[in-house]
Parts: C-alpha cells; structure tokens; sequence
C-alpha cells in the first residue's frame, strides 16, 4: 500500500512543541510510507488542493495527514480523498497537539502515532490480485480406485489428465480383494474395466511406475517434476507375452500376495495377470543380473529385445492447474500390536483376502499357511490397533466390521463345514445394505459373533488359542483354532507425508492429508487447487472413495470451466 | 490334498508336488545342492534325502526333491540313517571338490572338514543345472553329460564351444559351485580347458 504522509508545522501549535524535521526524518524510513510533505497550515484549502495534487501524482492509496484538531480537518481531509478517489477509510489525521513535558517527548509521542496510524492503514488495505487463466490439465496422484474414477471424470468432461501411480500397475488395494461388500462383486471383475479405460483413453497419461519428485506453483499454475522408475525394460517394446517371467529363476515371495508363503514372484513380474500396463519390471534387489552379474536369460529369451539393464530413472516436467491427491492406505503392521505373536497363522485382512480369492496363490482354497491344513475354524479379530488411545490408534478404520463378517461369510462358502468367530466390540456397518449384509451371514451362514475383547492369541502346537470374553454370557472364551485373521487399523500409505510435504498440504496427526474443513469441504485441502480423494484423508469404504473422487473431479471440472482466476499476492512471511 | 507327515509335523500338499516342494513351501529344511525352484529335480547330489515309511510300513531311503508326496507317509529329515548317508555324501563331494566355497560351507554346516577320500581337484559336481538350464530355460540343449563312470562330464558336443549359444548366463547362474565363469562375455567350462588340451 502507498502511504503519503502531510506534517503540518503551523507555527502556534505545533512547531513550538514538536520537531518536525525529526518526525519527517522517521516516518520516510517507515515501511508503506513512500512520499512525505511538510506544510505550513495544513488546514486551509490551498494546501488541500495541493495533498490532492500530490496524492495524483504519486499515486497514493492512502493519505495521512497531522493535524491539531481532528474534529474540524478529518471530514475536510476526507471530503478531499474522495475527490480524487480514495476511500474515505483510507485517510487519516492524527492530532499530535498534547501537552507534554519536553519537546523530546512530544515529538516521540507524534512519530509514535504517526506510525500507529501507518499501521492501522496497512491492516484495513485491500489484498494485492493479479490474474490468470487456469492451465485445464490435471493430475492425479494415485492409482487406486479413486485416482482411476477421478481421472476418468475429468478426462471425460475433456480435459488432459496426468495420472501417476507408484507401483507398475494401476488398480491400487481394491484387486487384491476377494469380493467386495455388500454385494460380493468380483473386484477384479467390476475394477479392470475402469482400468482399461484409464489406460486407453485419449486424454488421459498414465505414468505408472512413477513418483512426484517436487512441485511448485500455484492453482492454475503448478509445475511438477515427476520421476519415471527405471523398469530396466523398454516399455515401447514390451508387450506383456510374459515369456520372462515363465523363464526366470528368481522367485521372491509376492508384494500382491502380501507375503504369505504360497504366493510368489519372480524377480521380472507384473504384479498380477491384469496389470494395466501390461508390462513387466525387474526388482533389482533381487533379480540375479543385478545380484551376481551372470544371469541374463530374460534378456537373451525376450522376443522383443525389451529388456535394458542400463536403464536409469528419468524425470519429466509437466504444467498442471490442479492437483487430485488419492494415494490410499496401508494396514497397521501386526507387529505393531502387543497381544499377538508372530505366527503364520496370525494373519490380517489383506492376506486372508488373498487366501480367499480365487484368482490368487491357492485358487480359493481356505489353507494354513503353516501347514497347508483346509482351516476348520477361523477366529476373526475386529479393532486390533484402532479405538485403541492408549496403545494404538483412537480412531474407527470403519470398514473392518464389514470386511470381517464379508470374510467369514466367504469362508464358509468356500468351507460348508468351517465354523467363523467374529470377536467384536460394535457392529458398525452403516452403509446402504450393510445391516442387512451382517443378519444374512448371521442367519444364513452360521457365523458366530462374540461380544468381547481378545486378551491373548498364541500358538499351542499344530492350533492357534484365542483367550477372550463372551460379555453377553459374562463368560470367558477358548477357542482353539486353525487360523486368526485381524482386522488391522487402517492407515495412511507409506510416502504419503512426504508427498504431502512437497505439495505444500496439511496431514492430520495420524498422517492421513488435511482436509481444510472435515465438514463442508471434505476434498479440498488447504492449498487452492490441490484436491483430496479416497482413503487418503482417512478410513472409508469403496463406495465413499468413489464418491469422493467424482466430487473432487467436480470441483477440477469447475476450475477448468474458469477461463480467468483473480487471486490475491500472498507470499509466506 | 494329500495328507503326510514330515518330522511327526502334519502336512498337507497338493498332489504332484515333491516332499522336498512342500517342505520348502513350510519352512522345513533340507539341504540340496542339485535342487533349483525353475527347472525339474534330478536326484544327482542325494543331499536331499528323507527316510519314509510308507502308509504299508516300509520304511526306505529317498531322495526327497523326486519323490511325491503320498496319503499318510511318515518322512524323518534327520534321523540316523539320513545323517550317515547326507555325511557321507558330504564327504565325497568336499574331497571332489575342495576349493568350492558352497560346498565348503555346507560341510561344515555338517560338521565335516576332513573327508577320509583322495582329494581331487574338480570344479564341477556333476549336479546337472547347467544341463537342465540348457534345456528347459534357453531350450538350446547344446549341453549334455557324456563319457561314463569315472570319466563322466558336462560337454557340449564334440567338445567346442557351441555357436548357438544365446549367452544367456543361466548356467553360471545356477551353478552351484562357481564352476562355470564368464570371461569377456564368453561362457567358459571346465571341460573346454580339457578341449584345449586335447586340440594340442
């Protein structure tokens, strides 16, 4: 703001008491004042034409003036700002006429107002814009379920859409599932189709196997530098025909299968049959070319010739006007809770997924993965980690309720003769059909709910025990079981405080991103044009998640339909 | 499933599949040396074998990584029988090949360092990886055992180093016991220093 500042020095009241060379000397060296007049009678018009003169020519947004008796000059000084313009708060007289004791005194007492009064001005001014015209392309960080509906939201309102995903394959937790509550869809069967059309849609760019390395910028306007992994296999030339995989002779156990011991990997995978892309990537950690340097046979045995060991990690730079962040979740590691050993047996949700699915490492068939036994009894653990303040976290991960009555349901299709505990604090099963979802598996398949907390879970020969209590009988429980599945806490994915860090956003104190007002704007974050979606805000089911990401791409869509932005000059102080 | 026992612990695999494959798919430890995950077992080291006795009570020694699994056989990993042949077999490898660092290892595992035999001075162990690599992976079967008895050996036909040969490395890879090396890109085998020695 420009502030011009008029001492007045009339001879009587105020030159006697005040030393005015001194006040002009201080107040020209006060930030916003950028033009400074002494007069002799301040009060009468021809100095007032000339403040307005000056006030012209300077270009002044705001025009104190000192005075002696405010009373009479603050209207004359106001009537005079509106003519040439200026808001009537932006000009002010200070009275500097006090008795005072010493001159000393009463001229550090005038600057003193004078600077008050410089003050109170900046704070009442007008924030500085400037304007721009939105860049209409997006970017999705995350390839989950909700990145995948968020991108195809905006690319079909026809916009340019960058989706990154840091695995090679999009898709996210979602296809690692057996079937999905409440209607027990095939998740790979309801998902892939969406990731087809996210991989062959004209306006969208899917850069999977990648990470957001740093951003900058503002809505409208961000610039990210974005860093493709080396795959040591050209992607141009791969075709997915999977001849490397068959020949191999690295196998590790499988990320996708979550590490249980029937599902393995080798060292060049997919991470599952329907990966989109469908190409490979080698794991150098352990693939044997990188290890000893003797094996080559995946480059030798390709048909295409696409396998590049000198391959290096690239960047690329791209300019997008909003950001969508859908990043997803993680499970709390078991090893994390106290109560419970580290056994094959001890399982938690993901992995009994994978048991569970029939496309996954045992066909469907419900076995041990300590001994390849079909389980006969399976105990299912809710709230292991969450509504836990003291020694885990306090918040609900809202959907376990379901998944595990999901799971028992499953498991005893797949076993007729299996019996299911669910050990449970609540039902919390909100949704629409959930209700009715948990009375079925109650009604129809038998499976047993126990309302109690579990004290211990330990191994007592070829069975699991489960110490805990029924508090509907009042009595303790034992059940000695063939498997365990915990229904683990749900939290942010790995990476994503540090994504969050570069963006600019808030997390929350769990590490899930900030939303900037949890009620009314539940995908927007504190940063203008960066969008949250999915999980990665907290715990939720796939409906919610989807929800959210055709909300978020509303609000993108809405952006884009802006062909000019007025936003204020804000710099971080 | 087929439902049996190794070491008294139950266990349930599928059926086709080999002891060996499901004691590695529970955590039960055999040694092998001839054994690899990709290619099919061939029962050249005997390190892997298990004493069974079978559902009708006959109770034989077998070489784990060849046999499948059976309804009911009872599978000892460790009994005496088992240690006595797996030393002895120890103690021929270690004294045919003294200088391999694998082999060195898994005898001291064992607690041997002293074979009672001759030592020789071999690279090669006959285990028959390389041989299987060349065929199941690459395909190109360009390697092969030949001669007999004492004087069997890895060779590629006629002895010369064959043209068809993609390179692949897979050979060095599963060798167990280092004997192959790659020099300047080349795939070099113990028996083509003899291929030279027999050109002149």
């Amino acid at each position: 703001m420009r502030i011009g500042i008029f001492v007045c020095h009339c001879s009587l009241n105020v030159s006697a008491t005040i030393d005015v060379e001194q006040v002009i000397r201080e107040v020209t060296e006060y930030p916003g004042v950028v033009y400074v007049e002494a007069y002799e009678d301040l009060c009468l018009d021809p100095a007032l034409e000339r403040i307005k003169k000056s006030a012209a020519e300077k270009g002044l947004e705001a025009v104190v003036m000192t005075t002696c008796s405010p009373t009479t000059h603050q209207q004359c000084l106001r009537d005079a700002m509106t003519a040439v313009g200026l808001p009537p708060d932006y000009a002010q007289v200070v009275d500097i006429r006090y008795d005072h004791e010493t001159m000393e005194t009463a001229t550090r007492k005038a600057i003193d107002l004078l600077k008050a009064t410089v003050d109170d001005l900046w704070a009442k001014a007008p924030p500085a814009t400037f304007s721009l015209s939105p860049i209409k392309r997006a970017l999705i960080i995350g390839g989950g379920i909700a990145g995948i509906r968020a991108a195809l939201d905006i690319a079909d309102g026809g916009y340019e859409v960058i989706l990154v995903e840091k695995t090679s394959s999009i898709g996210g937790h979602m296809i690692q599932l057996s079937e999905t509550f409440p209607t027990l869809d095939c998740p790979q069967c309801i998902e892939t189709p969406w990731m087809v059309d996210t991989g062959q849609h004209p306006n969208i760019k899917m850069l999977a196997y990648s990470e957001v390395e740093k951003v900058s910028g503002c809505i409208g306007n961000f610039r990210v530098k974005i860093r493709r992994k080396a795959a040591y296999v050209d992607w141009d030339k791969c075709n997915g025909c999977g001849m490397c995989m068959q020949k191999c002779l690295t196998s590790v156990p499988a990320e996708f299968d979550r590490y249980i011991n029937f599902g393995q990997r080798k060292a060049i995978y997919k991470p599952f049959a329907q990966a989109v892309p469908n190409k490979v990537v080698i794991d150098r950690e352990h693939c044997g070319h990188f290890t000893t340097g003797l094996c080559s046979v995946c480059e030798k045995i390709c048909p295409n010739e696409a396998i590049d060991y000198s391959q290096q990690d690239s960047f690329m730079e791209v300019e997008v006007g909003a950001i969508v962040v859908a990043t997803g979740y993680e499970l709390l590691p078991k090893g994390e809770i106290r109560e419970f050993e580290e056994d094959p047996d001890i399982i938690d949700g993901l992995q009994f997924e994978r048991i569970l699915c029939p496309s996954g490492p045992t066909d469907g068939v419900i076995l041990r993965p300590s001994d390849g036994k079909v389980a006969k009894e399976v105990v299912f653990i809710s709230c292991v980690g969450s509504r836990d303040p003291e020694h885990g976290l306090p918040y609900c991960s809202r959907v376990c309720c379901m998944y595990s009555v999901k799971m028992a349901m499953l498991y005893k299709h797949a076993v007729h003769d299996g019996q299911a505990y669910i050990f449970y604090m609540d039902i919390r099963v909100t949704g629409k059909g959930y209700e009715e979802f948990v009375q079925r598996a109650v009604e129809e398949n038998g499976v047993l709910y126990l309302r109690g907390r579990v004290s211990k879970v330990f191994r007592d020969g070829d069975k699991i025990k489960v110490w805990g209590v029924d508090t509907l009988t009042g009595k303790r429980v034992e059940i000695s079981c063939d498997l365990v599945v915990l229904a683990t806490a749900m939290i942010p994915s790995p990476g994503a405080k540090e994504l969050a860090s570069k963006l600019g956003i808030a997390t929350d104190e769990y590490g899930f991103m900030a939303e900037i007002h949890p009620k009314l704007r539940p995908l927007e974050s504190a940063v203008p044009g960066i969008y949250l979606a999915g999980t990665a805000t907290g715990p939720k089911d796939i409906p919610d998640a989807v929800a959210q990401a055709s909300g978020a791409a509303s609000k993108v869509l809405a952006l884009f339909s802006k062909d000019e932005l007025i936003l204020e000059k804000v710099a971080a102080s | 499933m087929i439902e049996f026992a190794i070491d008294g612990k139950k266990i349930w695999a599928k059926e086709g599949s080999t002891i060996l494959e499901a004691a590695r798919m529970f955590g039960i430890y055999i040694p092998t040396l001839c054994y690899h995950e990709a290619l099919t077992p061939y029962g050249a080291c005997r390190l892997c074998t298990v004493e069974i006795t079978t559902a009708t009570g006959r109770t034989r020694l077998v070489a784990s990584c060849l046999y499948p699994v059976e309804e009911g056989l009872q599978v000892k990993t460790n009994s005496e029988r088992v240690k006595r042949l797996r030393e002895g077999v120890m103690e021929l490898l270690l004294a045919r090949c003294p200088r391999s660092d694998r082999i060195k290892d898994l005898a001291r595992q064992m607690g041997i360092s002293e074979p009672s035999f001759r030592l020789e001075d071999e690279d090669c162990i006959l285990c028959g990886l390389c041989v299987k690599v060349c065929h199941e992976i690459s395909e190109k079967k360009l390697l092969s055992f030949v001669n007999r008895g004492t004087k069997r050996e890895v060779a590629a036909a006629f002895y010369e180093p064959p043209e068809e040969c993609i390179k692949c490395g897979g050979c060095a890879y599963v060798c167990p016991t280092g004997a192959i090396k790659i020099e300047d890109g080349r795939l070099v085998f113990p028996w083509m220093r003899k291929a030279e020695a027999l050109r002149g």
